[in-house]
């Protein structure tokens, strides 16, 4: 994510704001809405992001690679929304990010492949909007966005190993939450045979 | 690992921007770019380049845009909306006028698809030249000039009509005939209340001598109008579809009656009740006929048609209902016990009259009592004729010739000097105005008809 004082002509960096714009509106308006679950703001959201970043550009900096910069801007604005939201739980946000260290397990990519496995993605993805803001924000950013752990730790400014962890967590939590919705399903089923 | 992400990644893209969404997106964030320009010094140069990629050209030329939309759509309003409201209120020599005939008009009778419609709307058009004159007469503005137009314009209209007409008739010639009546009785309406207008208008200005009918071209051209349309009457439309235009007519003239209860005078209510009672009666009439005579019934009831159409005409039309008595339009028809009871005032009178010549008579010269024994013997000659008779309205108009008769010679009388003052006259028996409408009053007697002087 590099970006300093610009060597491109003016003109040049209003074509490539133009076209990161035309390239990831779609990618950031969903990623917005998966984390606050209403069109509206999310639209607000993406317009938020996109000025905040020309009026970075009208600052005279460059901005190499728009995408990881968007997100980061982005990002920060969704925190910024919930705070707004959540006045009250920021104890809870703040208990949340003492995470510990994980265990061997959590932080091996293997593992969260192999825990990945044996989860349902549609029916998952369902159940995303019920899965803790920290989990989720990882997930989305991994499986939605498809990015890396490197680009993940980046962007939410935490080390590669927390970002594994919180995926792997965020897996098994999505795991947990279909198991007890199949069991529901199942327990219902049952009742009504008897 | 693979199976889960990629059913997870495909599942999430089904979360999209709507392109609505998008286009308002960008639409903000161009107009953000546009009020937050990158620094003078850099943009110098992108401006003149910007049209290089169609993206770029947005910024520029988007705000212009909806603002030449917004302008557009004001001034189209103006053009398409709200002159032509305005036009359709003009009269000739209005600098809208032109507007009103050549673009509203013309507009409406493109939007016309059946010949019907067509012939109906040319009508209506006849009306709006008519009603047009009329309205500029009464306010002393019908130039020669605007007249002459005007009576051109009825022409016009009259041979539009005509043609439509001609054309309905190679599809269906009873709705052409049915039309044809129509205009017929439009242009009769017109015709009459013009004439009548001009009478009054003539009495008041009677010590002018060079003053004459205002309208005299315009009505001159609905008067040729009508002898043209008479000419192609021919034979008599099939009873159902006469029927059918009947109903059709008079639903309207009753919806018309409802919204006249609402806002005027109750004397037009009643006047157009009255008539339009008579039609629901010569209706019933023609139905009880049709088994018997069928073209009878069908000539009752294209009365019927006609005396609708003149209500509604004089109904919908305030300039008619205004200047124009409805009595001289449309006359009461009465129903057989109402003939009954006026024949029976009208025997009381006739008898009174004989009695009175017979006591003058010795007092009067022998001329004058030779003309009264002659009007004895028609009165009573009359008198068997209307015993024996089983139409009610001919035994009306039979004893009212009788009482004009009798009367004449009590008139004779009086130029003699033999007064008939000391026997009760003629001037005691109740004499209605000719506007007044009496409710149909079943088996009572109602007033009689004034013995004609």
């Amino acid at each position: 994510m590099a970006f300093g004082k610009t060597s491109h002509s003016p003109e040049d960096q209003e074509t490539r704001f133009l076209k990161a714009f035309e390239d990831y509106n779609d990618a950031l308006f969903r990623h917005a809405f998966l984390r606050v679950s209403s069109r509206e703001k999310a639209v607000d959201l993406v317009h938020d992001t996109f000025t905040k970043v020309w009026s970075y550009l009208r600052g005279g900096y460059e901005i190499d690679n728009f995408r990881p910069f968007l997100y980061k801007v982005l990002n920060n604005l969704i925190i910024d929304e919930y705070r707004k939201k959540k006045e009250s739980s920021l104890d809870a946000l703040l208990e949340l990010e003492g995470v510990d260290e994980g265990s061997f397990e959590e932080l091996s990519e293997s593992t969260a492949e192999a825990l990945a496995a044996t989860i349902d993605g549609k029916k998952a993805f369902e159940l995303l909007e019920q899965l803790p803001d920290q989990y989720r924000e990882v997930i989305i950013l991994r499986f939605v966005d498809q990015l890396g752990p490197r680009e993940i730790s980046e962007l939410i400014e935490e080390t590669e190993n927390v970002v594994s962890v919180r995926i792997h967590r965020g897996l098994k939590t999505l795991r947990k939450m279909l198991e007890a919705q199949d069991e529901a399903a199942l327990k219902k089923r049952m009742k009504k045979k008897t | 690992m693979k199976r889960f992400s990629e059913q997870f990644h495909k599942k999430a893209q089904s979360v999209s921007l709507q392109a609505i969404e998008r286009e308002e997106l960008r639409q903000r964030v161009y107009s953000y770019m546009e009020y937050h320009p990158l620094p003078e010094s850099r943009v110098s140069s992108s401006k003149k380049r910007v049209s290089l990629t169609p993206s770029q050209q947005y910024p520029f030329v988007q705000m212009p845009l909806s603002l030449i939309m917004k302008w557009s759509a004001v001034t189209a309003a103006v053009v398409l909306v709200i002159v032509p409201m305005l036009a359709e209120r003009s009269v000739p020599g209005d600098s809208l006028y032109a507007i009103k005939v050549q673009f509203n008009e013309e507009v409406i009778s493109t939007l016309k698809l059946s010949p019907y419609e067509k012939v109906e709307w040319e009508t209506e058009r006849l009306n709006r030249r008519i009603a047009e004159a009329r309205l500029l007469a009464s306010e002393g503005k019908l130039t020669d000039e605007v007249e002459a137009e005007i009576a051109t314009a009825v022409k016009e209209h009259t041979e539009a009509v005509q043609e439509e007409i001609e054309v309905l008739r190679a599809e269906d010639a009873d709705q052409a005939t049915l039309a044809s009546i129509e205009l017929s009785t439009t242009l009769q309406v017109q015709s009459d209340a013009f004439v009548e207008e001009g009478n009054t208008v003539m009495a008041l200005a009677m010590t002018d001598a060079s003053s004459e009918n205002p309208a005299q071209m315009v009505v001159d051209a609905i008067n040729e109008s009508l002898t043209k349309q008479d000419q192609h009457a021919d034979t008599l439309p099939s009873y159902d579809k006469i029927m059918a235009r009947v109903e059709i007519n008079t639903t309207r003239a009753y919806e018309l009656l409802q919204s006249l209860k609402l806002n005027t005078e109750d004397k037009l209510y009643k006047d157009a009740q009255r008539r339009l009672d008579d039609v629901g009666r010569t209706i019933e009439k023609a139905n009880g006929l049709r088994g018997q005579n069928e073209e009878v019934a069908q000539g009752q009831l294209l009365d019927a048609l006609q005396r609708t159409q003149k209500i509604i005409v004089f109904m919908s039309d305030a300039e008619v209902s205004g200047t124009t008595d409805i009595e001289a339009i449309v006359p009461i028809v009465y129903t057989d016990d109402e003939f009954k009871g006026q024949l029976g005032q009208l025997r009381e009178d006739i008898n009174r009259k004989i009695e009175i010549i017979k006591t003058l008579t010795p007092q009067v010269s022998a001329n004058a009592a030779e003309k009264a024994a002659y009007a004895i013997e028609i009165a009573e000659s009359n008198e068997a004729i209307i015993a024996s008779s089983t139409e009610p309205a001919n035994a009306v108009n039979l004893a009212k010739e009788s009482a004009t008769v009798l009367g004449d010679a009590i008139a004779l009388f009086e130029t003699e000097g033999v007064s008939a003052r000391a026997v009760p006259s003629e001037e005691t028996v109740p004499t209605p105005e000719a506007t007044t409408t009496p409710e149909v009053t079943e088996g009572s007697t109602p007033e009689t008809e004034a013995p004609q002087q």
